[in-house]
This record gives structure tokens, sequence and C-alpha cells, in this order.
């Protein structure tokens, strides 16, 4: 049977260039890089490689890039991480100066669940966390944002491309009102010296979680303007289990993984070797093919959508129609149920998402759909169609061919006829 | 360390079929009845083409099932079960075994069929993922909805089921035995019982009781919280 993956944005195939240059650090060069023997050194001499060729791309210093188990422990160390820094800070404070009781993130309800769900834990201890809401294409309020800055604001932290519908956020604007922000903040305090316990010349920071976006947009930190940036290796062509925290100044992060000092002391534990050179690696490739694989995927999911809207009546397409990644599709069938058309889809050999109440393991309807509509019904018959480097156009006709059929079928089950 | 209970069965992962062991979710038997659903309706009813009809259910939460009946009336037999489900493989799966197991061997007597609990659907079809089981008891209640219709129609209004427990939440169907159930199999918090249930999930104004009714039960099958 055919098999087509559809699901790219869940993970990629690890590319055979990847996986070549991993090779060496299984079996031959299997030092602990913190060993000060020839066996040690080579090792952290991979490390040492690949941290300067992903800063190159980053357009960062080497010493600024964290590697970390995965894109969730990375967000978990930018917004824990941080909060636990200023907490600190406001304990060593002096008397008479003023500190922040309730340090404030700001984020949005789009976020990744590795975002949200720690900002929900934070909440529990103490931590004021506004959830910015998203317009009906899911582009974040930028007027309700700039109006939650205030002098308690720590971080704000805006994925760049969100996962399940691919919209793109206007990182480069908010990094924009943000700095305003600290210019004001910077005058005010040169004349009311004891005010303000924040440094404004780092705070408020901005972090963007650019797991999704980085093998189809500019993911220069410089040009984007932020001061933290998260990246998963297994999003783009890399092996699982390595991800890493872009941190323009590591004073603003205190670690709470702790032991033997690695990256900087921020996070401990012996470095996944062979993992961090695939993903230099897979980072390197995505870099050069970002350009061409953007025309060819997008040309590719424009004719999936243009089919899909053509064959099947009642669907509404999630996200926005431009600022969208070029791989992502996200529609909502009306009137059937996302787990049971992925399970017919799947018997045909398509594999493709769903965000509906009963999917993989949550049995809520995706936050990120009920954001931009309110009603369940559209939330439930969503299904995620992400396209990468090995989808053909072939793949696209077959998918063509039999999705209508499975939407047919269950609709005929359904007992609810529901149109736009 | 807090006690945990029925720990053998949280030693296996939930994606794991409590009853085959496989390891794919679903047993072969669902998705014979998912991929191939019997006895649904394929063409809207046409008037007096059926005897009874029941529906239940809210998109909100993901299943709505409706049921028509034909009915046997001199036999007080079930002859004809069709079927209409918005829902998950388990809810498909499981009115399409409803179905069956009530029109097999020339059709079922009333009495017989409302005796049939989600539990038997669940056994016949080898089995669901705990966390899909909930999925599954519609389809009975939407029965249950179509009788009581036919018992109405009927002038048998004496034989009209009274649904013992109180219905808490009005859209799933769940009752006050629904959330004791749900404690006695080991949920603690609201977020448990809503895994299991689904109560509230469209009718959020019944949660607060719902809370209620947890910290009640638990306290009567389990004593005070201690903490």
């Amino acid at each position: 049977m055919r098999k087509i993956y559809l699901d790219y944005a869940a993970s990629t195939p690890v590319d055979p260039l990847v996986k070549k240059a991993m090779e060496p650090y299984w079996s031959e060069n299997y030092g602990n890089p913190g060993s000060l023997h020839w066996f040690g050194q080579k090792a952290s001499a991979a490390i040492f490689e690949a941290r300067e060729k992903i800063a190159k791309i980053l357009n960062c210093f080497y010493k600024d890039i964290i590697f970390t188990g995965s894109a969730t422990e990375a967000n978990n160390l930018a917004l824990r991480g941080i909060i636990k820094s200023v907490k600190r800070q406001a304990s060593s404070v002096k008397a008479g100066q003023a500190s922040v009781k309730r340090p404030r993130i700001i984020t949005s309800v789009i976020e990744h669940e590795s975002v949200l769900d720690t900002c929900r834990e934070l909440e529990k201890e103490g931590v004021d966390v506004v959830y910015v809401p998203v317009d009906k294409y899911g582009i974040v309020d930028r007027g309700k944002l700039r109006s939650a800055l205030n002098d308690r604001t720590i971080l704000v932290s805006i994925i760049y491309a969100n996962n399940e519908i691919g919209t793109i956020q206007p990182i480069k604007e908010i990094a924009k009102a943000i700095s305003e922000f600290r210019k004001q903040n910077l005058e005010f305090r040169k004349h009311n010296p004891k005010s303000y316990i924040l440094n404004p010349i780092s705070y408020p920071l901005f972090h963007t979680d650019a797991v999704q976006a980085f093998n189809y947009l500019d993911c220069d930190v410089d040009k984007l303007g932020v001061d933290l940036l998260t990246l998963s290796s297994q999003k783009l062509y890399g092996p699982k289990g390595v991800g890493l925290l872009y941190v323009k100044n590591r004073s603003v992060i205190t670690p709470f993984i702790t032991g033997g000092g690695q990256e900087q002391g921020l996070r401990s534990g012996t470095e996944n070797v062979p993992g961090i050179v695939g993903f230099s690696e897979a980072i390197v490739l995505a870099r050069q093919k970002r350009k061409k694989e953007y025309a060819r995927v997008k040309s590719l999911r424009d004719k999936l959508e243009k089919g899909i809207f053509k064959s099947v009546p009642n669907v509404i397409l999630n996200g926005h129609l431009a600022k969208r990644l070029p791989n992502i599709l996200n529609v909502s069938v009306l009137g059937i149920e996302g787990e049971a058309m992925l399970l017919y889809l799947d018997q045909k050999g398509i594999y493709v998402s769903t965000g509906s109440a009963c999917s993989a393991r949550a049995l809520k309807p995706s936050h990120v759909i009920l954001s931009l509509d309110k009603s369940h019904l559209r939330a439930q018959g969503t299904v995620r169609l992400s396209l990468g480097r090995q989808t053909t156009d072939a793949d696209i006709n077959y998918v063509l061919k039999n999705l209508p059929e499975v939407v047919k079928k269950l609709r005929q089950i359904s007992p609810l006829k529901i149109k736009k | 360390m807090s006690k945990r209970p029925n720990s053998k069965k949280y030693l296996k992962a939930d994606i794991i079929n409590r009853f085959t062991g496989g390891s794919w979710v679903y047993s072969n038997i669902v998705k014979s009845h998912f991929f191939h659903p019997r006895n649904f309706l394929l063409k809207d009813p046409k008037l007096g083409e059926f005897d009874a009809e029941g529906i239940v259910g809210s998109p909100a939460c993901g299943d709505v099932m409706k049921i028509w009946l034909k009915i046997d009336a001199k036999k007080d037999k079930i002859i004809k079960f069709k079927w209409r489900t918005f829902g998950c493989a388990s809810a498909i799966a499981a009115t399409s075994m409803l179905s069956v197991m009530v029109t097999e061997k020339g059709g079922m007597k009333i009495d017989k069929a409302l005796k049939i609990k989600p539990q038997d659907i669940t056994r016949r079809l080898g089995g669901l993922p705990d966390r899909k089981i909930h999925c599954s008891v519609l389809g009975d209640k939407a029965f249950r909805a179509a009788i009581n219709n036919w018992f109405k129609k009927a002038k048998q209004s004496n034989r009209i089921i009274e649904e013992g427990p109180r219905v808490i939440d009005p859209r799933v169907q769940v009752t006050e035995a629904d959330i004791e159930e749900a404690v006695l199999a080991g949920d603690r918090t609201l977020e448990d019982v809503q895994k299991r249930t689904k109560v509230g999930v469209g009718y959020p104004q019944c949660l607060p009781e719902v809370e209620q009714l947890i910290q009640f039960y638990r306290e009567k099958h389990f004593g005070p919280n201690k903490k």
C-alpha cells in the first residue's frame, strides 16, 4: 500500500546526510565531552563545531546557544529560568528598594502546550500571566499585547509560527514594540532612580518558539529582535531528543537542572553528542534548502487546498490565508469527527493529524481552533495535513482522490448536517 | 508516595488494549465495525418508516447519536435498529455493535434488549481503551430514549423506564450514579471524571455540583480527605 506521510509538523525523517554526520559519534568517538583525554576532547570539539555552525546561521555568539533534550525543555528553561532568576534578584534586594512582587509573563492563547502549560504552572507559583487573544486567523492582537506591558513584565513569549494552523506572527513588529517600551522605562528610571527594580536594559525579555518556523522562515535572531529563541531538531530533519535555546544574555536565566555545569552551567547533564552533531548538520541543510523548499511545498499545499475545497463541501480553512507556513493545511470538515477521519485516512495509507477532542492524548478539542472560533463543531472536525521534503505531486493527487470519499462516508454515518 | 488504586492496571500504558493486550488502540472487532458500520441509516427515513426514535449527546462533547427503531408490537420485539453517529471510532463501533446485538437472530425482545449494558457492548467489541469507554456509553442511552419513545406511542406508559439516578448533565445524560462509578473506578479529580464521562463539557453549569458529588463519593467510599 502507498504510505503518504502528511504529518511533518509532528516529526520529520532524519536526512541521510544528517545520519552520516552522526555516525562517528556512536561507537568511535564516544567520549564524554567533559573528559580531558583524547576521547573527551574529540567529543568536545564536535560540540564546539556544531555550536559554531548553528551560531553562524542564527547570527549569534556561539556561547549563547544552550542545547537541551527537547524544544519543550528549551521553552521550560526560558520561562522557568527567567522567573527563577528574577525571584532571586528580588530576594537579594536591599531594604528601601522596590521589588517585583508579582512578575508578569505575556503570552498568547495559541502557544504550544509546552509554553501554555508551563505558564499555568507558574501562575500557581504567583506569576501573573496574561494570555493575549488572537483574531479569527490566529494572529496575536498587538494592541492588547502592548497594553498588557507594564513595569512588572519580565517576559513576552510568542510563537513564531503556530504548529496547528501555521499562522505566522509579526515577531519583528512585536520586538519593536517591546524595545520601545524598554526605552520609555529607561527614561522613567532616569528620573525616578529608586522606583524600579527590573533593569529596563534587558526587561521585558522577548522569547519566540521558532520550532515550526525554521524550515521556511528567516530565523536571524538579530533581524527578528528576539532575546530568546527555541528550536527542535526533529522538526527539521534531525534526530529526536535534541532542542536548543538561544539566549542573548545568559545571566537572565537561573538553571533548573543542576549538576556537572554543562552548557555554561545552564543545563547540566552529559551532552547528547551524536544528537547535537546531527542537529547542527540538519540546521545547515534546512537553511540551504529553505528557499527552494518553500516554493515547492507551497505549490503542493496550494494544490491540495484548492482540490479539497473544490471536491468537499462545508469545509472551513483554519489559519491565515497568506501569513501562514507553506507546508501546513488545517481544515475543519463540518459534521464529522476528527479522530474518525484520521483513522479512515490511515486505512488508506494517508497519515494526518487532528485537533478533535478524541485525538491522541487529550480529550479536549484543540485550544488553537477554539481560540479562533468558540464553536466546538469547528474544533471537532479538524484535520491538519503538513507537507515536507518527501511529499510529491503524486502524493497530493492520491490524497485528493481518496479524501473526499472518506468525508462522504463519514458524513453518511453522522446525524449532524452542518453547513457553513 | 500515595497509594494508587488498582496498581496493576497502572503498570500498563493506556495505549495498550486492556482486553487483548494488543498494542494498537482498537481491537479488530472495533476496527471492523468502525470501517464497515452495520445498520446505519443511509437515507433520511420516510414518514412512518420507523416506530420510534431517540437522540442524545451534544456536538460540544464530540458525540451525537440518533437511533430509529422498527418494532413488532405483537411479539414485543425489535426488528430494525438504524442509527447515525457523530463521533470517534469508539462511538461509531459501539453503536454499530449495539445494533447488531439487538437485531441478530430475528430481533430481541424489548425487555431483554433493555438489559444490555455498556459493558456488554464493550465486551462484544473485544474491549476499548480505558479512556475511550465513555464514548461507547451514549449508544445505550440513545437506545433507551428510543424505547421510551415507543412506550409513549404504544400507550404503555407503565413501562417507561424512569432513569433511577438523577441526571446531572442532560447533554450527555450523565447521572449521579455515573459519577459514583467513576469515583469507585479510581477517579479523584474533576478532570479525571470528565475524561471518563465528559460531564459538563457541553454543559458547564453543572460543574460545581459535579465537584461536590466527587467529594461526597470520595468521602463515602474512601473516608474523609486527609490533608
